[in-house]
C-alpha cells in the first residue's frame, strides 16, 4: 500500500534564483498526484526534493508521518523515473530492469525466480518484451523510456516519483501507457507523484494536481476542477489547447443590470455572472475568459454576440483552429474542418455565457458567485 | 510568375544513396508546399536542390520555367530560411534583416525604408535595434525569416523552421507564417516531420518516404483519401486503426469484409460498396479507421442496443482516458486494440461494452500485399 506524503512550506533557492517558494500540499496514500506547469515552473527541482537528490531551504517533508529531510536518497527508497531514461549502457534491458532488485540493499528480498517473472510481466505491460536481450544503444528513444519505466515499476518502492516519463513516445504508444500507468497505479495503489508540462496527462492519469508557476502553487485540485473553476489566470491558460482567449472587458452596471463591454462587444451578464461580478471591486477591470472549445463561428456576422474577421485558418485533421481578429485582439476558435474559412472573412461568434469565466485583470483572480 | 517543377529529379549520393528517386512535382506560383516525412525521407534533400545548395543527379528543375540546374543558387532568386537561424549574433536585428541589401550594396535610404516595412509585417518594429544574441528563439526566427524576404525573391524555402520552439509559440508562429504567405503570395517550400504543422499551414503537402514521393495532394485529399497506409499512418494524431480483414465480393455487387475470428464482419451494398476500386477483385485487406471516426451507439450500464447495421460491431473498454477536448476509448474490437475518440462529457470504465459505429465514408481499405488504398479516387 502507499504511504501519505506531505510538503509544508518548502522553499528551495539556487542562488538567487527561487526555484521552489513556499510549497504545500499533501498527496493520499494511493493517490496520483500530479505537477503540473511550463519548464522553470519548479516541478522537477520539488521531485528531486521529495527524492532526497536536493535539501530544501526551509520547510519540512513528511512521508508516512515521519520526517524524511535527515534521510539519504537510498534510504527514502523512492521509484523514480527520468525523463532523461538514465539507463546503464553496457546492461542489457532485462538486466537493466533486474538491477534494482539485485542491488546488495535489497538482494535478499527477491529471489532469481521472482526477478525474472517480475521483469518478464512489467516488460509485457510495456510492451517491450520482445526487447529483452538488447542494449540501451539498440532501442530508440521511445523504447529507452519504457525500460527507464520498467525498471521503477518492478520495485515494492512505496511511492512513485515519475519526472516527464511519456514525454518522448509517439501520439498512439502516449494514449496506451497514459492508460497502462493509470491502471498500473491504482492495481498497486502506490502513492505517486508525477511532473509533466502536459495538461492533457494530467487530465487523463490524476487524481489531483498542483499547477505550477515560478515556483509557487496556483491551485490544488481535482482536473475538473481546475478546468472548470480555475482560480485565477495561470490556472485558466495551464488547462486547454488552444489555451483559454482572454478579453479586456469593461464592467458596466446600468439599472441593476450588469454588461461586460470591451473592444467589440458588450453583453448582457446572466444571474451567474452577474453574482460573480459583485465580487469586482467598483472601477476594477475585468478580463473575459472563453475557451476555443466553447465558440461557435458562424459565417453570417449578424448571427453571434462578437464580430470580427478571420485572422488565420488551420486544419489539423478532424478539425481546425480558426484565429479569428476581433478589433484587434486575436481570438482562438475549434470548429469543424469543413467549416474552411479564408483569411478576411467576416464571421460572428457565439458562446453560452455559463461557459465563460470573469477574472479580475489587476490581480488576475477569478470571480465566481 | 514563380511556379517550380521537378521534371524527373534524381539526387544520389556517391554511388547509391538514393536520397530522392524520380520525383515530378510541381509547385503553382503562389502556393504553399510542405515536403512532409520522416528522417532520412529526402524533403531536405528536395529543398536543398531547390536552393542550390545540392546538385541535381539527374533530372530537370525548373522555376517559372526555366531550368535552373546549372544556375548559381544566387541567381536562383530563391530565399531560404534555416532551422538554425544563421544571424550574426553581434549585429542588431536592422543589421541582419538589411544584409542581403547591404550586400548588393543598396541605397542606404532606401535600404531603412524596406526594413520598416518587413519589419511591421513580422511585429519586428520594437526590436530593430536588439543585438541577434540578445533574441529570444521565436524572434530570431522573424528576424532570420524577415532577411529571406527584404530580398523580394520569387521563391521562400524554410527547412523547420518552427520545429525547435516550444509548443506555444510554435502554434502561434504556424498561424503568423501561413497567414503571410498567404498576404504575400509567395511560392513557398516548407520541409517539416511534423504532420500538423503541414495539414496546417499548406495548399498542397507531398508526403515523402524513403526518397519517393507517396502522395502529393490537399491536407483535405490526404487526411480523407489516404493513397497508401504509409500516407496514412503519417497524418493523423492520434494515428488511423488498422484492422486486418478478408474482402470477399459476390455477385451481386455487395461486399463483405470480415476478420478471421467473429464479431467483425460488415457487409457492404449499393453507394458504400461502389467506393471500392473494382479492380481489386477481394482479398486480404486492412480495414483502417481514425480514432474520431467511430461511433459510440452504447456506453457504459448500458445495453447495447441491437443494431440492423453490420457496420457496428461490440468492443471491451480496456482503457478510459478523460480529457478537456477530447476522451479517448482504448477498446478491444475481436482481437485487435483500437482507440476511440469520443466526446469529453462521456464516461467509460475499464470492462464497459460498447457497441462502435462506422459511418459509411468515413473507414478506408489497403491491399495487404502492396499497401496501396482500394479506395476509387474522389473529386473533393
Amino acid at each position: 500500500m502507499g504511504i501519505e506524503l506531505t510538503l509544508e512550506g518548502i522553499t528551495k533557492t539556487y542562488g538567487k534564483v527561487t526555484a521552489v517558494s513556499d510549497l504545500g500540499f499533501t498527496v493520499k496514500p494511493g493517490e496520483l498526484f500530479a505537477l503540473l506547469g511550463p519548464s522553470g515552473a519548479g516541478k522537477s527541482t520539488t521531485v528531486n526534493l521529495i527524492a532526497g537528490i536536493e535539501k530544501p531551504d526551509k520547510g519540512e517533508i513528511r512521508a508516512g508521518g515521519r520526517s524524511i529531510l535527515a534521510l539519504r536518497p537510498q534510504e527514502r527508497d523512492f521509484a523514480m523515473v527520468f525523463e532523461s531514461y538514465a539507463l546503464y549502457p553496457h546492461l542489457t534491458v532485462a538486466e537493466n530492469m533486474a538491477f534494482p532488485l539485485r542491488a546488495p540493499v535489497r538482494a535478499t528480498r527477491y529471489s532469481s525466480a521472482d526477478i525474472q517473472k517480475r521483469v518478464a510481466e512489467t516488460a509485457r505491460m510495456l510492451e517491450i518484451h520482445e526487447l529483452l536481450a538488447r542494449y540501451p544503444k539498440e532501442l530508440s528513444g521511445g523504447q529507452k523510456q519504457r525500460v527507464g519505466l520498467g525498471r521503477a515499476l518492478v520495485r515494492d518502492s512505496q511511492l512513485f516519483l515519475l519526472d516527464e516519463p511519456i514525454a518522448h513516445l509517439d501520439a498512439k504508444l502516449r494514449h496506451h501507457m497514459r492508460g497502462e500507468l493509470k491502471k498500473l497505479q491504482k492495481k498497486s495503489g502506490r502513492t505517486t507523484v508525477l511532473a509533466t508540462p502536459d495538461y492533457a496527462e494530467v487530465v487523463a492519469m490524476a487524481d489531483r494536481a498542483a499547477v505550477l508557476n515560478h515556483g509557487v502553487s496556483e491551485q490544488i485540485g481535482t482536473p475538473i476542477e481546475l478546468f472548470s473553476r480555475p482560480a485565477n489566470v495561470v490556472v485558466a491558460q495551464a488547462i486547454g489547447d488552444p489555451p483559454i482567449n482572454l478579453l479586456n472587458c469593461e464592467v458596466a452596471n446600468r439599472d441593476g443590470c450588469f454588461y461586460i463591454s470591451g473592444a467589440g462587444f458588450s453583453l448582457q451578464c446572466n444571474d451567474r455572472l452577474q453574482a460573480a461580478l459583485r465580487h469586482l471591486p467598483v472601477g476594477a477591470a475585468a478580463s473575459l475568459g472563453i475557451r476555443p472549445s466553447e465558440i461557435s463561428i458562424h459565417r453570417d456576422p449578424a448571427q453571434g454576440l462578437i464580430r470580427g474577421e478571420v485572422y488565420v485558418f488551420e486544419p489539423l485533421g478532424g478539425e481546425a483552429v480558426a484565429t479569428v481578429s476581433v478589433e484587434g485582439k486575436l481570438v482562438k476558435v475549434l470548429c469543424s474542418w469543413s467549416s474552411s474559412l479564408k483569411i478576411g472573412d467576416k464571421v460572428s461568434l457565439s458562446f453560452d455565457l455559463d461557459t465563460v469565466h470573469v477574472f479580475n485583470r489587476d490581480t488576475g483572480r477569478a470571480l465566481y458567485a | 510568375m514563380a511556379e517550380i517543377a521537378f521534371r524527373g529529379v534524381w539526387k544520389v549520393y556517391g554511388k547509391s544513396v538514393e536520397a530522392v528517386k524520380d520525383m515530378n512535382l510541381q509547385v503553382k506560383d503562389g502556393e504553399f508546399v510542405s515536403l512532409l516525412g520522416p528522417s532520412g525521407c529526402g524533403k531536405s534533400s528536395t529543398l536543398r536542390m531547390i536552393a542550390g545548395l545540392e546538385e541535381i543527379t539527374r533530372g530537370d528543375l525548373e522555376i517559372g520555367g526555366r531550368r535552373i540546374n546549372e544556375v548559381e543558387p544566387g541567381d536562383r532568386d530563391v530565399a531560404m530560411v534555416f532551422e538554425n537561424y544563421a544571424l550574426f549574433p553581434h549585429m542588431s536585428s536592422f543589421d541582419n534583416i538589411a544584409f542581403p541589401l547591404t550586400l548588393r550594396g543598396e541605397d542606404r535610404g532606401e535600404i531603412r525604408r524596406k526594413v520598416e516595412e518587413i519589419s511591421k509585417l513580422l511585429d519586428l518594429d520594437g526590436l530593430l535595434k536588439t543585438l541577434a544574441v540578445n533574441l529570444g528563439g521565436g524572434e530570431k526566427q522573424r528576424v532570420g525569416i524577415a532577411r529571406a524576404l527584404i530580398r523580394k525573391s520569387s521563391v521562400l524555402l524554410m527547412d523547420e523552421p518552427i520545429s525547435h520552439l516550444d509548443a506555444d509559440l510554435r502554434a502561434r508562429t504556424r498561424g503568423e507564417l501561413a497567414r503571410l504567405q498567404r498576404l504575400l503570395g509567395i511560392t513557398t517550400v516548407y520541409v517539416t516531420h511534423d504532420q500538423l504543422e503541414a495539414l496546417a499551414m499548406s495548399d498542397r503537402i507531398a508526403v515523402m518516404n524513403l526518397g519517393v514521393v507517396q502522395q502529393y495532394g490537399t491536407p483535405d485529399q490526404l487526411y480523407n483519401q489516404p493513397a497508401n497506409m504509409f500516407v496514412a499512418r503519417f497524418i493523423g494524431e492520434p494515428p488511423m486503426n488498422f484492422i486486418p480483414c478478408t474482402l470477399e465480393r459476390n455477385g451481386s455487387g455487395r461486399v463483405r469484409i470480415f476478420t478471421g475470428g467473429r464479431g467483425f464482419d460488415v457487409e457492404l451494398g449499393g453507394e458504400q460498396a461502389a467506393r471500392i476500386d473494382p479492380g481489386f477483385r477481394g482479398g486480404e485487406v486492412f480495414f483502417g479507421i481514425r480514432p474520431i471516426d467511430f461511433e459510440i451507439a452504447g456506453g457504459a450500464n448500458m445495453q447495447a442496443r441491437p443494431s440492423s447495421s453490420k457496420s457496428a460491431v461490440k468492443a471491451g473498454v480496456l482503457n478510459y482516458e478523460a480529457g478537456c477536448e477530447h476522451s479517448f476509448l482504448e477498446a478491444k474490437l475481436c482481437e485487435y486494440t483500437v482507440l476511440v475518440e469520443c466526446a469529453p462529457t462521456a464516461r467509460f470504465s475499464e470492462g464497459d461494452t460498447v457497441t462502435l459505429e462506422v459511418a459509411a465514408n468515413r473507414f478506408h481499405l489497403f491491399d495487404r500485399r502492396s499497401e496501396a488504398s482500394i479506395m476509387k479516387v474522389e473529386a473533393r
